[in-house]
């Protein structure tokens, strides 16, 4: 029972990691450009070190969390244990109301709430990727810039996967799963450009269109993880 | 968004490497990049300062006659993040 509610709450953990959308919004700008100044080969390859980027900073966070979680949990008694799930539901509800109410900017594009400033110097660095090492960076500084919102779900992630067997590598199996969802609507941005050969206006509209869905689904999703928590973890 | 310069230059390479990127061939881009530039000067002539939003916005309407999806692009490119 314990490890079919992890199996739950794991799935809406990597819903909410895939309906975030800073970093295929920065994916869809990076290979719309890299695809004008190069081959496609070469654009395609291009974007395998920016998924790669993206998918170290998650790696990265995870194995540090795996790190600190299991020594704070030793030093955690119970009741310690369940004011930091009641703190993780809290944060999981605010920012679940805050993706219902703020995540996109009002207009004809998919702006999304934070400073223009960052967005644009983020759509500069986008424009501007002429090495392969630039491209890992700018998934890793993408990855880094969407930690408020992964950090939460990393947490649980983390927390839940615990829970299972640890005799069949099980654990580290399901972390890789797990880090491997985050980059899912990237890769399929990259599969509609080089397979569908859907070019960077059809992608966009398609996103433009999904605007309301993805809301609703991201803010959804932390919110129902916030709901899990206390349910099955608290009480 | 304040007011700005019109530079042509700019404009026709900002154009040409969006339309490099939707598969549009240089040829075509270049006759769209001209004729969109020339409709634009014309446009612009009464005025003395426009800003970057107006400015985006005739060339958008002007792009549109030519390619959709360039059009779309051009009108969308700062509005994606």
């Amino acid at each position: 029972m314990s490890v079919l509610t992890s199996l739950g709450i794991l799935l809406f953990a990597s819903f909410a990691c895939a309906f975030l959308q800073l970093t295929p919004s920065v994916f869809a700008i990076f290979y719309h450009y890299a695809s004008a100044k190069r081959s496609r080969e070469k654009a395609l390859d291009f974007s395998s070190y920016f998924i790669i980027g993206a998918e170290f900073m998650a790696a990265i966070v995870m194995i540090l969390l795996y790190f600190v979680m299991s020594e704070v949990l030793l030093t955690m008694d119970e009741s310690a244990l369940k004011i930091a799930r009641y703190v993780l539901a809290g944060i999981l509800a605010a920012l679940g109301i805050f993706v219902l109410l703020f995540y996109y900017r009002r207009g004809e594009g998919t702006e999304l709430f934070i400073s223009r400033k960052m967005a644009r110097a983020l759509t500069l660095q986008a424009k501007n990727v002429k090495k392969p090492s630039d491209a890992f960076l700018l998934g890793l500084s993408v990855g880094t810039l969407e930690i408020f919102f992964t950090l939460p779900i990393y947490i649980i992630a983390v927390f839940e996967i615990q829970n299972f067997p640890s005799k069949i590598a099980l654990q580290p199996l399901l972390t890789f799963v797990f880090i491997f969802i985050s980059v899912i609507p990237s890769m399929s941005i990259r599969g509609q450009f080089y397979r569908l050969h859907r070019n960077f206006a059809e992608i966009m509209r398609a996103r433009v269109r999904q605007k309301t869905f993805n809301r609703i689904m991201l803010g959804a999703s932390y919110i129902l993880l916030a709901v899990l928590l206390i349910s099955f973890r608290i009480f | 968004m304040g007011p700005g310069e019109f530079s042509e230059e700019k404009l026709a390479k900002d154009l040409k490497l969006e339309a490099k990127a939707l598969g549009i061939p240089s040829g075509a881009a270049d006759d769209f990049a001209k004729a969109v530039i020339q409709a634009t000067k014309k446009k612009l002539k009464s005025k003395k300062l426009i800003t970057k939003k107006d400015l985006e916005r005739i060339v958008a309407g002007e792009l549109k006659k030519y390619n959709a999806d360039l059009a779309y692009v051009y009108q969308i490119r700062d509005k994606i993040i």
